[in-house]
């Protein structure tokens, strides 16, 4: 039961710390109360929305609906639309928060309309981004109105001037255009149907919400660097050497100290955890934001072996760790949603710790069960096992 | 002690490398049960990394070490237990109480239950701190924090004790609780390994020494024994204010001088471990090995005066483990 000791000494030197207590936990219950109040809404609805446009019909009308989101110089101030070819894979980053909606736009579209019946588009919209969700059912219903009218009337003005017999094309084009223009001009044609569905569970994050989770997960990595510290200190001080003399094996010491970075960095979560509850966050089902939380506590761990093993002083291991935990906060949505980042951007927030994390606590504040957030939990614990398997593999004892 | 006694640790032909550098170059000497044994060598000898070596801390590159019938290399567990040890470092935590300190050591070593509060109460009293051991060893004096540091290598009753320079920067009503306490322990029967570069310590506490430079040892017995090695030879020190150039050379022309050597004197370039730093003292020591002491001293401050050098003191000894040192390798164990 040595690691047992080991840990429990830690923890107790961790707590005796003012200063280590001031920065991992008195900073971030500052940062996210600073932060929500300083930003409000914004975080949801800065820059351009991104939305996603999956044109499955290829044809003339589908083109018709769908190019303006790319072209059309109003809707590109309002959207950062991208095209994708997997209506299930568009909803799912819907369903994360990655996406604020996605337009389907169903295989015979085009023939549909061309041959008088009628068709649907499809509208997948985040019940937790109810602003931009609105804005942008409201354009696609605006532009199947016009689609609508404008099939109509082009119908219409054919199956009238057939019977005229007239010859000269230019005249037949310039009826069935004007017929067009007029009808584009009107909303009360409903040839297309907008059928919106909304992607994801459960309410509107706050601010407040989003920074309690981001800051959270920063601010556990923080702890792995506090931990790396110890590992360092303890070697110089000779308190690592000297309880490597004692009868407990190698083993037994690391152990233990990763299990008092762990409960350093279970205690820093439950602390944060009341704080944030106690302000008015739902974290969601308890059991999800406990398996996210261990995870993530558990590749702070890691990562503590891993900055000890790479960084031979103290004053490497602030210098690596800040590096490489500030790169993690940034891409990995601490410090703003990844949803907006540009497109090319966002699938790296699942080379960091905090990406996984933060995607898994979003989710339980949106109502994901313990089921919906294995994902991350199993990324979170894989990602602990390659930190911790070099760090033990490179750790220097002496 | 008897001269029968079993020897309970061996070093036999101890090596280790780091690189291309030996910081201990083909080692052996045995600690008999129930003795002090001093491993004595100027800083830089090889003490330390030998006693890493012994204590299962760092794996020789060749050689073996046996303590209480097991091998380093082949049972390091039973090594461990039989072993306490007293780093150079003071290797506590500072945010503790010497309380919680010595009870975490004494879990490190196996100890539990009201035997533990048992040895930790007995530790306490031996560093002659339990009045204070609620206070956190930040707050302790640099003597304090090594009795505590003592204190947590003995609380499992080892059989062998090692302990590495533990008297370096403290002030000397500390050092001689330190020795006195060491003295105490191995009338209580406990085997005790003490490096130091400190000559008197190890005088006043060994049975039998080893002297160790450059990480070989160069002479090994009783005191009495490595004394005969200088013969008749006395040190004659002479404090200098200041080395005019030059008078080494002239100080070894003279007749009868067998080696001649110049240091800073003894404690002036070591801080103590409370953060106060010593006065920069650019004064010399000029040790002259002679067996004619009571003819050379005369020669000896004449060419210092000639040289204009202004003495400051001069002092003749008898044959001590610094003249031997200075008899052996023609240094100080200072230098």
């Amino acid at each position: 039961m040595r690691w047992l000791h080991v840990g429990i000494k830690d923890l107790t030197v961790t707590v005796r710390d003012r200063g280590s207590l001031a920065i991992l936990i008195a900073m971030p219950m500052i940062l996210i109360v600073i932060l929500s109040s300083a930003l409000g809404n914004l975080a949801s609805n800065l820059g351009k929305t991104p939305v996603a446009i999956i044109d499955l019909d290829q044809g003339r009308v589908g083109a018709q609906v769908t190019d303006g989101f790319f072209t059309d110089p109003q809707l590109t101030t309002l959207f950062l639309a991208q095209r994708m070819t997997d209506p299930i894979e568009a909803r799912a980053l819907v369903a994360k928060g990655d996406l604020a909606g996605a337009l389907v736009v169903p295989a015979d579209f085009s023939r549909r309309l061309d041959t008088g019946r009628s068709s649907k588009l499809t509208v997948y919209t985040d019940p937790g981004r109810q602003i931009a969700g609105t804005v942008f059912r409201s354009v696609a219903e605006s532009l199947s109105t016009r689609v609508s009218a404008a099939s109509i009337a082009a119908r219409t003005s054919a199956y009238y001037v057939a019977p005229l017999r007239v010859r000269d094309p230019g005249f037949v084009y310039g009826v069935i255009g004007k017929a067009v223009q007029s009808a584009s001009e009107t909303s009360a044609l409903s040839a297309v149907q907008v059928v919106e569905s909304t992607a994801a569970r459960g309410t509107e994050l706050s601010t407040l919400s989003y920074y309690a989770g981001a800051m959270s997960v920063m601010f556990l990595m923080f702890g792995a660097m506090f931990g790396a510290f110890s590992l360092v200190r303890e070697r110089d001080n000779w308190t690592l050497p000297r309880m490597l003399m004692s009868p407990g094996t190698r083993w037994e010491i690391l152990g233990g100290k990763m299990f008092g970075v762990f409960m350093v960095g279970g205690l820093q979560f439950l602390v944060l955890f009341a704080f944030t509850s106690a302000l008015g966050v739902r974290w969601g089902d308890p059991i999800a934001v406990g398996l996210i939380a261990v995870s993530t506590v558990a590749a702070a761990t890691g990562l503590a072996i891993f900055i000890a093993a790479v960084a031979k002083t103290v004053r490497a291991v602030s210098g690596v760790a800040q590096m490489l935990i500030q790169f993690m906060a940034a891409i990995g949505g601490s410090f703003f949603p990844v949803s907006q980042f540009p497109a090319w951007m966002q699938p790296l927030h699942y080379v960091s710790v905090n990406g996984w994390s933060i995607d898994g606590i979003l989710a339980t504040m949106r109502g994901a069960s313990a089921a919906e957030v294995l994902p991350n939990v199993a990324a979170l614990l894989v990602i602990a096992a390659v930190f911790f398997g070099i760090g033990a593999w490179r750790l220097r004892w002496e | 002690m008897s001269d029968l006694a079993k020897a309970i640790v061996t070093v036999t032909d101890l090596v280790k490398r780091f690189g291309d550098n030996a910081a201990v170059d083909g080692v052996s000497f045995d600690i008999l049960e129930g003795e002090v044994f001093g491993l004595l060598g100027p800083n830089g000898a090889g003490k330390t990394t030998a006693i890493s070596m012994i204590s299962c801390l760092l794996a020789p590159t060749s050689g073996e070490v046996i303590v209480d019938g097991a091998s380093v290399t082949r049972d390091p567990r039973k090594v461990k237990c039989a072993l306490g040890v007293v780093p150079q470092e003071i290797a506590l935590y500072p945010t503790l109480t010497a309380l919680e300190n010595l009870r975490f050591w004494g879990r490190m070593y196996g100890l539990g239950g009201r035997l533990l509060e048992e040895r930790v109460a007995e530790a306490l009293e031996t560093a002659g701190l339990a009045d204070r051991a609620r206070e956190r060893i930040e707050t302790y004096s640099g003597g304090m924090k090594r009795r505590i540091n003592i204190a947590a290598g003995i609380m499992h009753h080892p059989r062998v004790l090692l302990m590495d320079e533990p008297t370096v920067g403290i002030d000397p009503q500390s050092r001689n609780h330190i020795l006195e306490t060491v003295k105490e322990l191995n009338r209580r029967g406990m085997t005790v390994l003490y490096t130091s570069h400190y000559m008197e310590e190890v005088e006043f506490l060994c049975d039998r020494v080893g002297i160790i430079d450059h990480g070989k040892v160069i002479a090994l017995g009783a005191i009495d024994e490595l004394r005969r090695l200088v013969g008749d030879e006395n040190v004659i020190s002479v404090h200098l204010s200041e080395l005019p150039a030059g008078v080494l050379d002239a100080l070894r022309a003279l007749p009868e001088v067998d080696s001649v050597t110049a240091t800073a004197p003894a404690d002036a370039a070591e801080a103590d471990e409370e953060g106060a730093k010593p006065e920069v003292d650019e004064t010399v020591m000029v040790q002259v090995l002679s067996k004619d002491s009571g003819t050379v001293i005369a020669d000896v401050v004449s060419v210092l005066g000639r040289a204009g050098a202004r003495i400051l003191s001069v002092d003749v000894r008898e044959p001590n483990l610094e003249s031997v040192f200075l008899h052996l390798t023609g240094k100080s164990l200072r230098d």
